[in-house]
């Protein structure tokens, strides 16, 4: 156990930030001050972050135990025990340096983005406290401190969403974001109290406190006997209870179905904060639970079972709504949904190192597409619907290129990161022996369905992709002919912001004209050396795992004998950060590495899916083969998902345009006809309106109702008059008596 | 017929249920608190006949108590009422009814 | 035959043992004086009795860490437990927070403040001693001293209708569930022979009359009920909180709630506990704890979704002073059934947190409402916190902060305090404790609504008439900063206070055998 008192530092400089921000910055209100506090605490925290996971006593994320700080002892009552304590593990070490890093660059976007703005100090304030909460979430080492940072998100994206006070659509969004997550919180802790109860801790590491040991309860319960493959598992109140409570609590952050209803709401938000929080970090939480609680998970098949259903149910249903949208930052949110299914379903099929994984890629290259579509919409003067673009890439040729890269690697094109790790949970839904497996329909084995599915949703995202960014950057300058007075007196106003060019904003030609000299002065270096940044990291972050199947397996084998089943996965992820050091060592590895998969899959360690991947990777060269002809196949149906979305859209991007409904060939017109008409009237009208408005919104608000119906009730008994209390007094009174009296009787009798 | 302790129970439960009834039936203030101040007279009668039964002098201590605190409520009660008399001049408990649901 | 035996023993007169309770009750007498011969005055009274509630918790410390032995004190009659420390804590707190508060409202509404300070302290004499009782009389002339002042202070708006008539309701209803518990004192009497908790835990095994005992229960259960507003006997509540001025409101949702709790605690869960091979004892353990539980439920679903539909922030925080009592007898219930000693001792401390942690929110509150309320109380409907977020950043920004206390966001004191009584019920195992656990988490669920939507009221409405920020008294400013940093404090090193109230003097756990 290593201590290190510097990793308190990682979240409260962020803390510190905020306060100061909000003491100080307030009553400044100078930009300058604002946004270097904010980026400069954040700025510190990620330097602590990425020397700790990599310098410091040899670095967290190659170590064989967690680097602890115990700040002090939060609750003792009895056996339970809650530590404010940090820990940085090989997993907790990965999210740092990502959120941290990612946060940095888009905290310097936002500086530039949110110029001029009247709450600058306001929105850094908040988007500092959100930086806490996140890192004390992913850094605590027990599960209640975990739940302080996982409402400290949940406040702060409220605070966050609701941004634009004034915005009707802004404070609905908020309160419907802090509903839905309030539902799952409460998953959250149940789940916690009743692993408690199975487990007697709540801490996630052995450690020592005070001379007393504290046991991890993820290792007692992946020590516990996994329970049946039953759905009366889940309400038997043992593992499988424990995984699915915790599961609602990560649908409900991770925006899964049935609680995604927020997300795309939640676009009400500056972009910046869409990109931080309901993209890159915030919503990645669920998936940072379900990987810390493998242990849990892996004894509970059925919890298994539904992660990986829901997940995969989730990918493929917000990808057929991504198809319809219009709004450049709804597209990119079912887009996220999406992606984060992709994620859980990786988690419910074993692979948890490939969600991990994913996780960090889309962070960057959602992060990336977030923040350009941010540079398009401030370019745009606060204009976000894509059919008034257009040609955009003559304008903004960083944005343009930067998204390019971003739309690479979300599509799934070798060499972009999001390749690698798409298909590496495609090929593990493939491949898994986890419950999904076991169970059939239709005659098939489910895991072969999901990948089906996992499939054509990645066809799905490479057509709606593509189809923003031909709206976006190609075909013809429509917001020349669109731009309309009223559209952008609405829009340009309504979000406080203030331009240089406020004047003439209602004048479609002076309109047009500041394209010009607009983006020189403000799309500056703040906004775009970010994205330069993200696109750099989109393009190159996924080399980090390609030899992964292969090579990251024996740094696993090594840090393993003295890890529980947990440890694997993350260790794993860990040497593959390394690996680039010590290339040359896993292959010295690879035998006994080798031998070592091998005794544990005898013994009983199988279920840790990693040293299975171990195993083929190395034993069965036909496996491996069978990956390589898989992630052929995935390239094969992204450049198709490419070709249909640019043959689609490349000359009609909109249908209302007369002058572009003339150039098109007669073959659109089939295709608009008979394929996309079904399917965006399918998913506009079914999907969007009928379920995620109709049957989501109307449990919601029967909820409501019903609640509300019983407080009339409570309500009614309050008359006003005195008698009728004490009648109601004496009426409770005489059901009290008569309650024990009954049990007085069984006395007599 | 000799009095026993039931005989005083049973007298004690009757009275205190009087008063229970009547603290609901009766409107007028005053005749609320005379109903309120039977029930604990029952209730004294209970303590005495207990003391009695075993010979304890605390339960007739805890009456005198009872007794006490009884004289404090009608003091205190009987301001209450009046500081209600002169802003409504009335001491029907139905016309206080201003706070409700 | 029908002598009745006079129990000749020495009185062991020991006021030591009850040193605070008299500090604050000669403090009391001498405002009572003071006052007739200054009436006029602004600050004397309020500062001793700030001095005098100062002066008795330092004498409760001084007690406690001192090595007394008070086994026997006025004959057992007094007790000297953990219980006693940490609630008697809670209302010293509570007392001296009303006394601050209350400054604004005075002054105001000239107010006669001799009598207001002199009724608080012997209402807190009164709490105090419904803590430290270890015999029923001390609890009920505890009680009654509690009760009595605060029917006065309900109606010290002696001109506001409003305010008559929540006296009126209050002593009319108090009365009557005074009588109650005062039968089932009586009948519990009856069926032990004793009015000493400690004899009744001694002598319950072998009752004489043991369907008395159930009986007893009951009318005791009603009793206590009423005093803490737990569901069906919270009708009084809200109406009472509405009509009484706002810092009376304050102290009656803090204090005479932790003081009901502390005798309920010690009568049912020290009085009345498991006796192996009594059946008529063990069916009454086992009506009173699964009523509670049933009590519990309901408390806290009324209090929360009722709490949804009121328009009067006052009122609003009525109906969550039920749910909040709901929530601690989770605690309470969690006690009842606990197997040990020791784990009996931390779920009774874990209440006593728990009404800390309310305390020192509501007070915080209350002070907001009280100052934003003008004259009357006038402003107090959510309309009137229309758009004030921006514009009174201080008042709102911490009145935010209390109401995530309330719905128990962590790092928040309210958070701390949920997670402490909801432990020993899910500890327990029991199927309807785990129940009422998972009820209790789903009222939290609900209750974000109500907290939230006075956030949201402040920071997102429009507001349409013209509104000053009122000037933060120093008073007021002090009581924000003292629960600010209680609601953090609380929030982040709950240890620290828990060990004081886990203090238990040597001499105490002999007795509580």
């Amino acid at each position: 156990m290593t201590e290190n008192n510097l990793l308190s530092l990682i979240i409260f400089a962020p803390l510190f930030g905020a306060a100061l921000n909000w003491v100080v910055g307030g009553k400044l209100k100078n930009e300058l001050f604002s946004g270097a506090v904010a980026c400069g605490t954040i700025a510190v925290s990620c330097i602590v972050a990425f020397y700790i996971a990599f310098f410091a006593d040899g670095g967290a994320m190659f170590a064989d135990k967690p680097t602890l700080d115990h700040l002090w002892t939060w609750i003792q009552v009895g056996n339970f025990r809650a530590d404010f304590g940090l820990g940085m593990d090989h997993l907790s070490a990965i999210y740092a340096c990502f959120i941290t890093f990612v946060g940095l660059l888009i905290h310097i976007f936002a500086t530039g983005y949110m110029h001029g703005d009247s709450g600058f100090y306001r929105f850094f304030a908040y988007l500092n406290l959100f930086m806490f909460s996140m890192l004390t979430l992913i850094l605590a080492d027990n599960f209640l401190l975990m739940f302080v940072g996982w409402e400290g998100v949940g406040l702060c994206s409220y605070l966050l969403i609701g941004y634009y006070i004034k915005k009707d659509e802004a404070r609905v969004a908020a309160k419907k974001a802090f509903v839905a997550n309030r539902i799952g919180d409460w998953g959250v802790i149940m789940g916690v109290f009743l692993l408690f109860t199975l487990t007697g801790s709540i801490s996630f590491y052995d450690k020592v406190v005070d001379g007393e040991k504290v046991n991890s309860a993820l290792n007692i319960a992946s020590a516990m006997s996994a329970d049946p493959f039953t759905w009366g598992a889940i309400v038997a109140g043992g593992l499988t209870s424990v995984a699915v409570l915790l599961f609602i609590g990560a649908t409900g952050k991770s925006a899964q179905i049935p609680l995604f209803v927020w997300l795309p709401d939640a676009m009400a938000g500056p972009t910046p904060v869409s990109a931080l929080i309901h993209a890159a970090t915030m919503v990645t939480a669920g998936v940072y639970m379900v990987v810390r609680c493998n242990g849990i998970y892996q004894n509970a098949p059925t919890a298994m079972f539904i992660v990986a259903i829901i997940g995969c149910a989730t990918a493929i249903f917000a990808a057929t709504i991504g198809l319809a949208q219009n709004d450049i930052k709804k597209v990119l949110a079912y887009s996220t949904v999406s992606q984060l299914g992709y994620m859980f379903l990786a988690c419910g099929v074993g692979a948890f190192v490939a969600a991990i994984f994913h996780v960090m890629t889309h962070a960057f290259f959602k992060a990336l597409l977030f923040l350009g579509s941010g540079s398009v919409i401030h370019g745009m003067h606060h204009e976000q619907d894509m059919r008034k673009m257009g040609n955009l890439k003559k304008y903004m040729p960083i944005t343009f290129i930067t998204m390019m890269t971003g739309w690479l690697a979300i599509c799934g094109i070798p060499i972009w990161a999001g390749f690698f790790s798409k298909d590496e949970i495609l090929y593990k839904t493939f491949a898994t022996h986890a419950s999904a497996s076991q169970a059939t329909l239709f005659g098939q084995p489910v895991n072969m369905i999901l990948w089906v599915f996992g499939l054509i949703t990645a066809v799905m995202t490479a057509v709606y992709m593509t189809r923003m960014m031909w709206m976006t950057f190609f075909g013809n300058e429509r917001f020349h002919d669109e731009a309309d007075v009223h559209a952008y007196a609405e829009h340009g106003h309504d979000d406080d912001h203030v331009h240089d060019s406020h004047d003439d904003d209602d004048e479609e030609e002076h309109h047009h004209a500041l394209q010009h000299d607009f983006k020189p002065h403000e799309s500056p270096w703040t906004m775009t050396a970010p994205l330069v940044i993200l696109a750099v990291l989109s393009t190159l972050g996924g080399l980090v795992g390609i030899p992964y199947a292969m090579s990251s397996i024996f740094g696993a084998g090594d840090v393993n004998k003295f890890e529980h089943i947990l440890e694997p996965v993350i260790a794993k992820k860990g040497e593959h950060e390394a690996e680039k050091k010590e290339a040359k060592h896993f292959f010295q590895a690879a035998q006994p590495a080798k031998e070592k998969a091998g005794e544990h899959s005898e013994t009983k360690t199988e279920k840790a899916g990693e040293s299975k991947t171990a195993e083929h990777a190395e034993h069965s060269p036909e496996e491996i083969w069978t990956e390589q002809k898989l992630a052929g196949l995935s390239v094969l149906l992204a450049g198709l998902g490419i070709f249909i979305g640019w043959f689609m859209f490349k000359d009609n991007p909109l249908r209302k345009m007369p002058k572009l409904l003339e150039n098109k060939w007669y073959i659109d017109e089939i295709y608009n006809k008979f394929i996309i008409d079904p399917i965006t009237n399918f998913s506009r009208k079914g999907l969007w309106q009928g379920f995620d408005l109709g049957v989501i919104d109307g449990i919601v608000h029967g909820v409501g109702q019903f609640v509300t119906a019983i407080g009339s009730i409570a309500r009614s008994f309050q008359v006003g008059f005195v008698r009728s209390y004490a009648a109601f007094i004496l009426l409770g009174a005489l059901i009290v008596l008569g309650y024990f009296i009954y049990y007085g009787l069984k006395l007599v009798g | 017929m000799e009095p026993n302790l039931a005989t005083y129970l049973g007298l004690s439960g009757i009275l205190f249920t009087i008063g229970a009834v009547g603290v609901i039936y009766k409107r007028n203030a005053i005749g609320m608190f005379m109903c309120i101040e039977l029930m604990l007279n029952a209730v004294n009668l209970t303590f005495v006949a207990f003391a009695r039964y075993y010979g304890d002098v605390t339960g007739q201590l805890f009456v005198f108590m009872v007794m006490a605190v009884a004289a404090c409520e009608a003091a205190i009660g009987l301001g209450i009422f009046i500081s209600f008399f002169r802003n409504k001049i009335s001491v029907d408990v139905d016309d206080a009814s201003i706070l409700k649901n | 035959m029908n002598t009745i035996l006079l129990q000749v023993v020495n009185p062991n007169v020991n006021v030591t043992s009850i040193l605070p309770e008299v500090i604050v009750a000669v403090a009391g007498t001498l405002v009572m004086i003071y006052d007739c011969f200054a009436p006029k005055q602004k600050i004397v009274t309020g500062a001793i009795s700030l001095v005098g509630l100062i002066l008795a918790t330092i004498a409760l410390f001084a007690l406690w860490s001192g090595s007394y032995d008070f086994a026997n004190a006025w004959n057992g009659m007094v007790a000297f437990d953990n219980l006693r420390v940490s609630f008697t804590l809670v209302m010293l707190f509570v007392s001296a927070m009303t006394i601050l508060i209350s400054t604004v409202w005075t002054e105001r509404e000239d107010v006669p403040i001799g009598e207001y300070h002199s009724l608080l302290l012997f209402a807190t004499v009164g709490m105090m001693f419904m803590a430290s009782g270890n015999d029923m009389v001390i609890l009920f002339l505890g009680l009654e001293t509690l009760s009595l002042s605060t029917y006065v202070m309900a109606g010290l708006r002696k001109s506001d209708l409003k305010s008559n008539e929540s006296a009126l309701k209050y002593f009319i209803l108090g009365s009557f569930a005074s009588a109650f518990l005062l039968y089932g004192m009586a009948l519990i009497y009856g069926a032990t022979a004793s009015t000493n908790i400690t004899e009744i835990a001694a002598k319950i095994g072998t009752a004489n009359f043991p369907a008395l005992l159930l009986a007893g229960g009951a009318m005791l259960l009603i009793g206590f009920g009423f005093k803490i507003a737990t569901v069906p006997f919270h009708v009084w509540t809200p109406d009472v909180y509405e009509g009484a001025p706002t810092p009376v409101t304050a102290f009656m949702a803090a204090g005479p709630k932790a003081a009901g709790f502390a005798s309920f605690l010690r009568v049912f869960v020290l009085g009345f506990p498991v006796v192996a091979g009594a059946t008529a004892t063990n069916y009454l353990h086992g009506s009173w704890v699964s009523a509670l539980a049933l009590m519990a439920m309901l408390t806290m679903i009324v209090g929360n979704v009722a709490a949804i539909l009121q328009n009067n922030v006052k009122r609003m925080l009525a109906y969550s002073s039920i749910a909040h009592a709901g929530y601690a007898l989770v605690g309470f219930v969690g006690a009842g059934v606990a197997k040990t000693s020791e784990a009996r001792d931390g779920a009774i401390n874990a209440v006593a947190f728990y009404l800390l942690t309310y305390a020192v929110t509501n007070l915080g509150a209350f002070a907001v409402v009280t100052l934003l309320g003008e004259k009357n109380d006038r402003r107090t409907e959510f309309e009137d916190y229309n758009g004030i977020g921006f514009k009174a950043p201080v008042l709102s920004f911490t009145l935010s902060l209390f109401m995530l206390s309330f719905l128990g966001l962590p790092l928040t004191a309210g958070f701390i305090g949920k997670i402490l009584v909801f432990g020993p019920a899910i500890q327990s195992g029991e199927p309807l404790l785990t129940v009422m656990v998972v009820v209790a988490v789903i009222c939290t669920a609900i209750s974000a609504y109500y907290y939230l939507r006075l956030i949201v009221v402040m920071f997102f409405k429009e507001r349409l008439t013209e509104w000053t920020e009122p000037k933060i008294p120093i008073t007021l400013a002090t009581v924000l900063i003292i629960t600010v940093i209680g609601v953090f404090g609380l929030g982040l090193f709950s240890d620290r206070v828990l060990s004081i109230f886990k203090t238990s003097p040597t001499a105490t756990k002999a007795q509580l055998k």
